[in-house]
């Protein structure tokens, strides 16, 4: 597909990215460095004596440790049981868990704000018990929500972690005389500890990077955390306003490093092991009674933790007026009507719709390109830097990666205030995981299939359209649907980078919020939900059927 | 510490791992359980440690019922030690922590000193001291097993069950880990449970075999019996190498079919009576000047003897020869009983 032998053409990869991925960042750094002085370090020095500054560091680290350790904790308790015990509804309890794969975090935010609503139920029952009412634009709130977004995060690595503990190890521990539960600690946890820390690390990250839910809640009660300070500091006015958000930014993504080097460092200590497969076999029976009593506790906890809040903000969402719905008087159309007509949402859906489409299209074509090179021609060591400065954008937070965008992209005339730098924000940040994907499905693809297409005098695109893409859609379709999802429903960049007729979902549903119309981003939001479910089965079927075209080909001779 | 096991089945799906095993086990017995892959062996391993339930039938500590069908949980009990076939170490501990957790369980009431001299002491006896640090990933396959033998020891445990807790060794050290073994089996007089399926590990190191085909027991006697007397001929050809000849039992012998020659020997039992098989070992044939025609195919220097197959009209038969008295591949012989039987 490219002819490779050119060191030239290699060279102009590496400017190409060097260019797009690395470049806007290092604007960014310098940047943070000017003032009218010139080169300083006034801004930081500046930020770092305001105590407001301290408030936001201490609480963006605060936040982050805490939401990280529940989510951790919840996690793999959670994967635990699925893994190991025989509840019944595991299917549910993933579901629930797995839920906020589907559910963006700004969603689950409102959702949370409509049930601990001020003339909310829950909160009208506590003042009529005379007890305080629950605030959900608090700190704590920020810290559980963000939690409960990050639990798949954990689940999701420890259960396959889990399911490869070799039973007989656990069997040598009972044998020894040593009961379940010990077992259970000093064997299987102690023995998954590394991927713990990891999933630890990496929810530690994806807690700094999360900028919807403190600007829902922490914002309007005056909660400064890093990301949504940054977001003030660029939108402000000031002299050295937008200098110092760039400021800012290096301080956020300086701690970013430090996790990251903890990440690297905690990556190396990999115990081995055989190659093991995951067994999916029951390591701890509960009794018949035990089963039932976990059931009655589990069945409230994942209802109200997971359903009630959604259930809450769309029975909210069908209301004429402002709160829940209180009788079938009450109960409306009109907010899905208004979202439904409304040029802004409308405009906001499609637009949003076109982002994800194209970010997944280029993502595709140019990570592909990438993948296959990288795969077939491992001598050019050089792609390894390459990728790994692809993944930078995605490794720092959105709201650094935005700024980072204006500073750069705005020395190209029409690039900035256009739907342009929005799209260039989205490629930049997605094309990693695209390249991940794609490089894990060519590895496994055998360099023989592709040389018999060749043998058999076919030409090269054919032989993509033939062999290589059939049997690589699946997992290549994998990230694509990722990149779809997270471009559809992302918030943080468009934060930034929208502009007045690049309105996205995300920003949509946040304005509506802001200006007061809350029934009306709740059916927003309800809508948008319904579309990304719409959307994961869409990619099932995908699945399903290239599944059962490879398998109809099998049975054939 | 009596071990009984009665009608033991164990079904899964339609397939029948174990059919109806009995048996019965004395207190420090070394018993091994022979067969090919895929005859039950582990299975039965592991419903006597109490980790699988059998679909049908009881077992008996003693007298006391501790796994049957209807058991949910099988009583988990405290003093046994396990070796896997695939070792289950753990990856995340060295070799002393190994050791040091299985001292640590509570029914054993070790102060901390005790659990050091102890651990020492196994370390020494299994040739691991030097290694006392080290994970299992740092460990040649050798060293990983014996860290999974001194682990299955070291809590001097009533009971060893050893999943063919050798087969991963070579030559040399398998014979060395044999030895180590039977002196454990002498030291701690424990019961000792081991699966293998090689025979001549099972006829070294037993006192009684439990030989075992596609779930079935076989016979369980003790070495002698199961090597001289096999009861059936899969216990003939598995354990003893037997030849099996086909033909008629009559009064006086065996006639062998195909040929006019008879071999003067008594029928073992009504098996091989009804199913016309006369079992006779290499070592038991002779070359002589008469006997069932056949032409030598393949010659193997043994060292203290010559194994020869020969080609016969019923199928080829295998004969030990001494080393002094050469025969060469092509010469046609005839297959009689050695003389000095």
């Amino acid at each position: 597909m490219i002819h490779l032998k050119s060191g030239s053409r290699r060279v102009l990869v590496v400017l190409v990215v060097c260019i797009v991925f690395i470049l806007p960042l290092m604007t960014l750094a310098i940047r943070s460095f000017q003032s009218n002085a010139g080169f300083s370090y006034e801004n930081y020095a500046l930020l770092l004596s305001q105590s407001r500054t301290h408030q936001a560091i201490v609480n963006t680290l605060l936040v982050a440790l805490i939401s990280s350790l529940i989510a951790t904790a919840g996690g793999v308790l959670v994967a635990v049981l699925v893994a190991y015990t025989n509840i019944p509804g595991k299917r549910w309890i993933e579901l629930c868990v797995l839920s906020p794969m589907v559910v963006p975090s700004y969603v689950i935010a409102l959702a949370y704000t409509t049930l601990f609503a001020n003339r909310g139920l829950i909160n009208q029952a506590l003042v009529h018990w005379g007890l305080q009412r629950i605030n959900v634009y608090s700190f704590q709130s920020i810290i559980l929500v963000i939690a409960l977004c990050n639990i798949p995060i954990v689940y999701m690595q420890c259960i396959d972690a889990l399911r490869k503990v070799p039973l007989e190890a656990e069997w040598a521990s009972l044998s020894s005389g040593h009961g379940r539960l010990k077992t259970l600690v000093s064997i299987n946890l102690a023995q998954i500890w590394p991927t713990i820390q990891g999933a630890l690390l990496l929810s530690f990250l994806a807690a700094l990077d999360n900028f919807s839910v403190p600007a829902l809640l922490g914002i309007t009660s005056n909660i400064p955390m890093l990301s949504t300070y940054i977001y003030e500091k660029a939108i402000g006015f000031g002299p050295s306003a937008f200098q110092q958000a760039a400021a800012l930014a290096m301080i956020l993504s300086s701690l970013v490093m430090v996790v990251l080097f903890l990440q690297f460092l905690v990556s190396r200590k990999k115990f081995y092991t055989k190659s093991v497969l995951a067994v999916s076999e029951v390591r701890m029976k509960f009794s018949k009674r035990g089963k039932w009593m976990m059931l009655f506790v589990l069945v409230p906890v994942f209802f109200g933790i997971y359903l009630l809040p959604i259930l809450t903000m769309v029975m909210a969402s069908f209301s004429r007026t402002f709160g829940m719905v209180a009788s079938l008087s009450e109960f409306s159309l009109k907010n899905y009507e208004f979202v439904l007509t409304s040029i802004t949402t409308r405009s906001a859906f499609f637009n949003s719709l076109w982002f994800a489409l194209i970010s997944v299209a280029v993502c595709l074509v140019f990570a592909s390109m990438f993948a296959y090179w990288r795969v077939r021609r491992p001598q050019d060591k050089e792609l390894g830097v390459v990728e790994k400065f692809i993944a930078v954008p995605y490794a720092l937070p959105g709201i650094v990666l935005a700024l980072a965008m204006i500073f750069f992209w705005s020395i190209v005339p029409g690039v900035y205030g256009s739907t342009l730098i929005l799209l260039i924000a989205y490629v930049t940040r997605y094309m990693i995981l695209q390249i991940k994907g794609s490089t894990s499905a060519f590895r496994g693809l055998h360099p023989e299939l592709e040389e018999a297409g060749i043998s058999a005098g076919r030409n090269r695109f054919s032989q993509w359209i033939r062999i290589i893409i059939p049997l690589t859609l699946k997992p290549i379709m994998a990230s694509s649907a990722i990149i779809f999802i997270s471009v559809f429903t992302e918030v943080t960049l468009s934060s930034l980078l929208a502009a007045a007729n690049s309105k996205t979902v995300g920003l949509s549903i946040f304005s509506l919020q802001q200006a007061g119309n809350y029934n009306q981003s709740y059916a927003f939001s309800a809508l948008i939900i319904l579309f990304i479910l719409f959307i994961y089965s869409v990619f099932l079927i995908i699945r399903k059927i290239s599944v059962h075209r490879r398998k109809q080909h099998d049975i054939n001779p | 510490m009596t071990l009984i096991l009665k009608d033991i089945s164990k079904r899964y799906g339609l397939t029948e791992a174990l059919t109806k095993v009995n048996a019965t086990i004395e207190d420090g017995e070394f018993i091994s359980i022979l067969g090919p892959s895929g005859c039950g062996k582990t299975t039965l391993l592991r419903i006597m440690a109490g980790f699988l339930n059998p679909s049908e039938g009881e077992l008996y500590e003693n007298d006391r019922l501790i796994s049957s069908a209807s058991i949910q949980k099988p009583v988990m009990r405290k003093n046994f030690g396990m070796v896997f076939q695939s070792l289950a170490l753990w990856p995340h501990m060295s070799v002393t922590q190994h050791l040091d957790y299985v001292l640590k369980a509570k029914h054993l009431h070790l102060t901390s000193a005790q659990r050091q001299f102890r651990i020492e002491e196994t370390l020494e006896k299994c040739d691991l001291l030097s290694l006392k640090n080290r994970l299992p990933g740092e460990l040649s396959g050798g060293q990983q097993q014996r860290v999974a033998l001194a682990r299955a020891m070291v809590g001097n445990p009533g009971i060893l069950l050893m999943d063919e807790p050798l087969s991963a060794l070579d030559a040399h050290l398998r014979i060395s880990m044999r030895k180590e073994i039977m002196r454990i089996h002498q030291l701690t007089e424990a019961t000792i449970i081991y699966i293998t399926h090689d025979q001549q590990e099972a006829l070294a190191m037993s006192n009684r075999i439990m030989v075992m085909n596609q779930g079935k027991v076989q016979q369980f006697a003790s070495a002698e019996a199961v090597y001289t007397q096999p009861l059936n001929p899969f216990v003939a050809a598995f354990v003893g190498k037997y030849n099996l000849f086909s033909g008629q039992w009559h009064g006086d012998g065996f006639q062998v079919a195909q040929s006019d020659f008879c071999f003067q020997v008594s029928c073992p039992n009504d098996v091989f009576r009804t199913l016309g098989l006369c079992p006779l070992r290499p070592d038991q044939l002779d070359f002589g000047s008469q006997g069932v025609a056949g032409e030598i195919v393949f010659r193997e220097f043994m060292g203290q003897y010559q194994l020869y197959e020969v080609k016969c009209d019923q199928g080829n038969f295998r004969v030990e020869i001494e080393i002094t008295r050469v025969f060469l591949a092509g010469e046609k012989v005839f297959l009689s009983l050695r003389s000095n039987l």
